[in-house]
């Protein structure tokens, strides 16, 4: 038998499979490959609540008259659980209802993901000895810290347009009064504020982490986490005169609305600091 | 011929500790050059200056006659560096971690990159957390030569690798050495600086105290060497061979320092009853104690 015809030994074999070699082409993709499964779960698991959050209004509180009901029982808790839960804006309709559940933590988990992500990035490598080996190529310094920041920037991006989309088709699907629906437009603007306030944090995390470490770093932005936004959704500055208005060309589902007045909604700033 | 490294009255401290003090060297281009030092010396800070991962406290580093701090990356773009303590990334195999760097670089001879890994005896389809620290060590030292880079800048190379591969790392430095290229080694070995190096300099504490061509090391080669006999020796006989000192008579034992060829100490325990014989090779440290004492040496 020639020996041409005898298969390679199993390692040999996957010595050979690793030719040509690939690898990364930049910093910036090696970034978004090293993070695609946060991305990907941070975005979905987000999205996923907020579509929850939708089904769940719908269902428990499907007329205006119900969603009153909220308001009201929410003027009546003690200021300490009010203030605890958040100040209930608009909470009669789809987007109000989910930014004030979402409102108080939204926020706070944006920041924590970029306080862990950027703490992590830079002094992870120098914590790790990569960073050395790194350094050492011919990549200045501010496009190393620019390329890992541009990662986390766009795993933002993904995150945020997710859940946008998740609180647009929440109200898509799951409208149940005219002023339920949930322009993705409002929805994109809404979560990128939210998101860009965890930036703040992370980028501090990030510039503290190779000096302090990423303990020290991630511990000193988390803490300036508590002066977190509460984001209204669709109570933007125009919101006073047309609070939460229906996405354009959609038209309300056609559960029939009880015939009472409109509900009165409260306008509120898009953000304000508590 | 031109100069591939040079500091000027070169000062790293980092707060009240000492890192390199007023450091002058000159590496020529197409010369291997070794940085000779007991552990802490400041041989690795003295790197970390030369390719501006931390910037000096006073004077100043020129690599190919560009400051350091002035454009690192167009250093970088000439330099190889493979750093003594490093740790690359776990969820990469080998060969997508070596793949990375040459893409950092806008790519490499392919054929070469093969020709280093395979040369190493390297599995690059292996995630780089399953290599033996052997192997991690392969790794780098592909990245550091696999752009054949105008200036090597390597810190303890052989480090966990095994004899064989030893060797092959030496032929990849004299081939950069035929080509013109140049090699500053950095090591705590005198062995490995001197079976490889043209020039060496010494580093102690900081400071520089020696520069010289290679054969000067043999001058700090010195052996240990205890002489157990079953009786009683004269020990003139032993002191009169050349290279011998700090000899010590206790009983049936001799103690000696032997500085050169081991064999005529050898020649001479074998014309009495020997029982047992111990050499040692002594350590960098004890080497330079001996050598320079606790005193500042001035640089030559």
């Amino acid at each position: 038998m020639s020996s041409s015809l005898l298969p390679l030994p199993r390692r040999a074999a996957h010595r050979q499979a690793a030719w040509p070699l690939h690898g990364p082409r930049s910093i910036f993709t090696k970034g978004l490959r090293d993070s695609r499964r946060s991305i990907l779960l941070a975005g979905l698991g987000m999205g996923f609540l907020t579509l929850l959050l939708g089904m769940i209004l719908s269902l428990q509180f499907p007329t205006a008259a119900d969603r009153q009901q909220i308001v009201a029982e929410m003027r009546m808790l003690p200021a300490a659980i009010s203030g605890l839960l958040g100040e209930p804006i608009n909470i009669d309709r789809l987007g109000g209802f989910m930014s004030w559940r979402y409102g108080n933590f939204m926020p706070i988990m944006f920041g924590i993901w970029s306080v862990l992500a950027l703490s992590g990035t830079l002094a992870g490598e120098a914590r790790g000895g990569s960073l050395e080996v790194l350094a050492g190529a011919p990549v200045s310094r501010r496009r190393i810290a620019l390329e890992k920041i541009a990662v986390h920037v766009v795993a933002l991006v993904g995150a945020v347009t997710v859940i946008a989309l998740g609180a647009w088709l929440s109200g898509q699907a799951f409208a149940t009064i005219p002023a339920d629906a949930i322009a993705i437009g409002d929805a994109l603007a809404h979560f990128a504020g939210v998101a860009l306030f965890g930036l703040v944090g992370g980028a501090l995390a990030f510039g503290l982490g190779p000096i302090l470490g990423r303990a020290a770093a991630g511990g000193i932005a988390l803490a300036t986490l508590g002066d977190a936004p509460e984001g209204r959704l669709g109570v933007g500055a125009d919101a006073a005169a047309a609070p939460l208005r229906p996405a354009p060309g959609r038209r309300p589902r056609s559960r029939r609305l009880p015939s009472r007045p409109p509900v009165r909604c409260v306008p509120a700033p898009s953000f304000h600091f508590r | 011929m031109d100069t591939a490294i040079r500091t000027e009255r070169l000062t790293k401290s980092y707060g009240r500790q000492r890192g390199v003090v007023e450091l002058d060297l000159e590496v020529e281009q197409g010369e291997i050059f070794g940085y000779l030092g007991p552990n802490g010396a400041g041989k690795t800070t003295t790197i970390r200056v030369l390719l501006d991962l931390i910037r000096p406290t006073s004077g100043r580093a020129l690599v190919f006659d560009i400051e350091t701090t002035a454009d690192p990356v167009a250093i970088h773009r000439r330099t190889g560096y493979l750093p003594g303590e490093f740790s690359l990334y776990d969820r990469l195999t080998g060969g997508e971690t070596i793949e990375y760097f040459a893409n950092l670089r806008g790519g490499v001879d392919a054929a070469y990159q093969r020709s280093l890994i395979e040369r190493l005896d390297l599995d690059p389809s292996r995630r780089y957390r399953e290599y033996s620290k052997g192997n991690k060590q392969k790794v780098a030292l592909v990245i550091a030569f696999q752009h054949r880079p105008d200036l090597l800048v390597l810190d303890e190379p052989t480090a966990g690798l095994d004899p064989l591969v030893q060797l092959e790392f030496f032929t990849w430095m004299a081939a950069a050495k035929r080509d013109g290229r140049t090699v500053f080694l950095s090591s705590h070995l005198i062995g490995e600086v001197e079976k490889s190096c043209d020039r060496v300099a010494i580093l102690r504490e900081g400071r520089l105290v020696q520069v010289d061509r290679v054969e000067a090391l043999h001058d700090l080669s010195v052996h240990q060497v205890e002489l157990r006999f079953s009786g009683p020796v004269p020990a003139a006989t032993f002191a009169a061979i050349p290279g011998v000192s700090h000899l010590v008579s206790e009983d049936h034992i001799l103690r000696m320092h032997v500085q050169g060829p081991i064999a005529p100490v050898v020649k001479a325990a074998a014309a009495f009853d020997l029982v047992d014989f111990v050499s040692r090779e002594p350590t960098l440290e004890e080497v330079f104690l001996a050598q320079y004492g606790k005193g500042t040496i001035d640089v030559e």
